[in-house]
């Protein structure tokens, strides 16, 4: 059997044994027959083994130049790199799809895992979703982008015919972060079907309660965290790669990738009330069904053609595939949802908008919102064009006057609402907590208006960041003080077992944190400096206090492209920062000869000196585009403490004794103060 | 000169009136005025420029709709250098843009333009944050009836004091 049928083998076996999945638990979750629970447990993981394999053989098809394969003559060539030629599998559509099967079925395989504890209704239905998904994108990887198939089989060529080379990755996506930008982004998107089923397994057995919640609370915060680092990865390629100067531009599939993650991040706030005071069952629901709706719908946005973007994959037959899909996702969801409302609704416990409660729900108003902006602005040229005829263009402007605005409310609530109080919070509270952050961020507004500070959004910003930083520190300083008071401890000890004892809130504070330095990066957009120059040797320009001076130019060849590489030298007055090297890199071999900007960077944490190499005249005369981007480093900063909150938040729990003796003391003390 | 005491190089100076040096200063006066205008003028010029620009988009198909003044690429320096072009010619902004939208249609706006069925695209999402924020609204009122109605009791056995410390306690707890 060839390598490409072996592919095709494994693939029709994943299909079999997904729709095998679907049938059985769906049995299995009406009878309750242990063989079938078993029987479909066992399935399910093996599609897992199926796919991977099949994964596999691609993966080496890639690594051996075997052109004879329509996908690896057309995403991979002889003198790609060998890292590359194994990321060049997800360049394309067919094997992105085929990618996003496996993490799929990663999921799945975990999800089950997981699941045979439970061994509950619940579980075999919420098997049975996970099992449909799979057998709808594994149709679309085997019917409509099959990445095994043969030249032969897709042009008119000879059987057996061979290309001598492929025609190559596209060169933008040769960079590191194009390399894991996509299965981090996938495993943010496909994460999301395991709350998604398990909601759909609890409405169908009518197993409403808080089990689901609690199963799904780790599944949600997993992916939600992936989508987030995956859009910031995408942002820094484009910021490197593209040459524009900027990392997010609000184009229609940047869009996409953030409509499901306003809605997860609302969730994953207001899951909190129904946690800790079982209110609010039915939105939850709502938001975690609409959270994987929109990341098909996304999908279908990317790979459909519908929107024009620099991003989107080649035109393809999907679309109206993945459209059908949306509309079951969202109609089975409405429909489920109809019909258990009642089983849905839930006891009040709430006295004061002033509150926890009230907190959230604006903060789910105010993502809603969001998101409905993001939506309607995606789609809103769409929307035109079909009812007046003409196309329309909805620009990075429109999107910053919406967002900016609900953007800063938002971070006002982010230091605002972990300090209220669940049912009410007194006005002697309110003045304890936000006195001094309050100070703090008012200090700072002024200050920088004293400075010479004068775009208004830059000022509430910053200002709102200083607010945010220091509810955050005094919430641990307090946190550490009554630790250290009811047991005794260290200051610096208290601190840290802070951590233990209440990993989500803790290292929910220092996502939070991550967040503020991301706000203060992208609040640096407002103070961008860019101009354009042609410069002979010798020759300098000035920009934002940097004096760049041009002092030659080498050539290089390499098996796949020409370098150019300008030298530039970096001044402050008198003194040398520094040289920087942008480069023009031409794509000899291809038919286009095209050519990537290879851009130069001088990162600190004050702002980017950004220069891009255009190229040069036949007079020697070299073009260069520079920008000075203040605070961009405090974005991917910002990304990485949000990383490290994440993990506080999903590290697994300490054993209930050890918490429990941990805990007695203050729960003591709470008795205390109710008696 | 070097020899002479400062008082006699001040005289021969008052006492020497040079046209030949007159002229030189004047004209170089006149042609740093000159280059100030100048300089000035195309400022001026590329502030006009910029101000059409910045409502256009760039719709070379690579760039993500960036406006014309921002995007540094081939297609929107042609646009710009157009924008130019029209304005030393004497033609309003008005003009200016209208000559895009004759080549263009609509969608070289950067954003919809603010009239007829566009309008709607600045006014949604403000009306769905309303609508929002009245349903909101409108559970919170639902949720202080429904508290009120199923524990009529629960209120008033703690101080406001007591409830203080309790929350603060308990949000050491929570999340």
């Amino acid at each position: 059997m060839a390598l490409h049928e072996l592919g095709h083998f494994f693939l029709y076996m994943a299909l079999v044994l997904a729709v095998y999945t679907l049938v059985a638990s769906s049995i299995s979750g009406k009878t309750r027959r242990l063989d079938m629970t078993v029987s479909s447990e066992r399935a399910g993981q093996a599609i897992f083994v199926m796919i991977a394999i099949a994964f596999l053989v691609l993966e080496y098809l890639f690594l051996n130049d075997r052109f004879e394969v329509y996908y690896v003559a057309k995403a991979s060539s002889r003198d790609l790199h060998t890292g590359y030629k194994m990321t060049a599998v997800w360049s394309s559509m067919e094997g992105s799809l085929l990618l996003w099967s496996l993490v799929l079925s990663t999921y799945t395989f975990f999800a089950i895992r997981k699941m045979r504890r439970m061994r509950s209704p619940m579980a075999s239905y919420a098997t049975a979703v996970l099992a449909a998904n799979q057998v709808f994108f594994l149709s679309v990887v085997l019917f409509l982008e099959n990445p095994f198939l043969l030249i032969s089989d897709v042009e008119n060529v000879a059987v057996g015919f061979v290309p001598p080379d492929g025609q190559g990755m596209n060169p933008l996506l040769v960079h590191p972060a194009m390399a894991i930008h996509p299965p981090i982004l996938y495993s943010g998107f496909v994460g999301f079907v395991v709350p998604f089923s398990f909601a759909i397994g609890a409405l169908i057995s009518k197993h409403v309660d808080a089990e689901w919640i609690r199963t799904t609370r780790r599944w949600t915060l997993v992916p939600w965290f992936l989508l987030a680092v995956g859009q910031l990865l995408g942002g820094k390629w484009a910021y490197v790669v593209l040459g524009w100067g900027g990392y997010w531009g609000w184009d229609p599939v940047e869009n996409a990738a953030l409509l499901p993650w306003l809605i997860a991040t609302a969730f994953v706030h207001s899951v909190m009330i129904q946690e800790k005071k079982g209110m609010l069952r039915v939105w939850n629901m709502v938001l975690i069904l609409m959270t994987y709706t929109l990341c098909v719908f996304a999908t279908f946005l990317t790979r459909s053609g519908v929107v024009s973007s620099v991003h989107t994959f080649a035109q393809s037959p999907i679309g109206p595939w993945f459209l059908n899909y949306v509309i079951v996702l969202a109609g089975t969801s409405a429909l489920l949802l109809y019909l258990r409302y009642d089983m849905l609704k839930s006891e009040t416990h709430y006295d004061s908008p002033i509150s926890r409660e009230g907190g959230f729900l604006l903060n789910n108003l105010l993502f809603l919102g969001a998101m409905f902006a993001v939506l309607w602005g995606t789609m809103f040229p769409i929307i035109s064009e079909a009812v007046t005829g003409s196309k329309i263009t909805v620009g990075p402007p429109f999107f910053n006057t919406v967002m900016i605005p609900l953007g800063l409310v938002l971070m006002l609530l982010t230091g605002v609402g972990p300090l209220l109080a669940w049912r009410k919070t007194s006005t002697a509270s309110l003045k304890r907590h936000f006195t001094l952050p309050g100070i703090v961020g008012l200090v700072v507004s002024v200050t920088l208006i004293v400075l010479g500070m004068r775009d208004v959004y830059a000022i509430i910003s910053f200002g709102l960041c200083a607010f945010v930083t220091s509810t955050i520190f005094s919430e641990y300083h307090r946190g550490a003080l009554a630790r250290g008071s009811s047991s005794g401890e260290p200051y610096l000890q208290a601190l840290w077992t802070l951590f233990g004892r209440n990993q989500r809130r803790y290292g929910g504070y220092i996502v939070h944190f991550g967040f503020v330095l991301i706000f203060i990066g992208f609040t640096g957009n407002a103070f961008n400096l860019q101009t354009e120059v042609s410069l002979l040797k010798g020759e300098s320009f000035e920009l934002g206090g940097y004096r760049v001076e041009y002092e030659g130019y080498s050539q290089s060849h390499n098996a796949l492209t020409d370098v150019i590489e300008a030298q530039l030298g970096v001044f402050v007055g008198d003194e040398r920062l520094g040289t920087l090297l942008p480069e023009q890199h031409i794509y000899y071999k291809r038919p286009d000869q095209q050519r990537t900007t290879e851009v130069a960077i001088r990162s600190t944490l004050r702002e980017d000196l950004y220069i891009l190499y255009e190229g040069q005249n036949q007079q020697n005369q070299a073009f260069f585009t520079a920008y000075v981007n203040p605070l961009v480093m405090w974005v991917w900063i910002g990304c990485w403490v949000m990383t490290l909150g994440m993990i506080v938040v999903i590290w697994p729990d300490k054993p209930v004794e050890h918490r429990r003796h941990q805990v007695s003391r203050p729960t003591k003390r709470a008795e205390e103060a109710t008696a | 000169m070097k020899g002479l005491p400062l008082k006699a190089r001040k005289t021969r100076k008052e006492d020497g009136f040079s046209f030949r040096v007159y002229c030189v200063r004047l004209l170089v006066i006149l042609l740093l005025a000159g280059i100030s205008v100048q300089s000035v003028r195309a400022e001026i010029e590329e502030a006009r420029v910029m101000e059409v620009a910045k409502g256009l988009a760039c719709l070379c198909g690579d760039c993500p709709n960036r406006p014309l003044d921002e995007c540094r690429c081939g297609f929107a320096g042609q646009q710009r250098e157009k924008i130019a072009k029209g304005l030393e010619a004497g033609m309003t902004k008005d003009q200016v843009i209208a000559g895009f939208v004759t080549d263009f249609g609509e969608r070289i706006f950067v954003t919809p333009p603010a009239e007829g069925f566009n309008l709607l695209a600045w006014f949604m999402p403000v009306f769905g944050i309303l609508i929002g924020g009245y349903a909101v609204k409108t559970v919170l009122r639902g949720w202080s009836r429904d508290a009120v109605r199923s524990a009529p009791a629960a209120e008033s056995k703690l101080s406001q004091v007591d409830r203080d410390k309790l929350d603060s306690v308990l949000r050491e707890r929570d999340t």
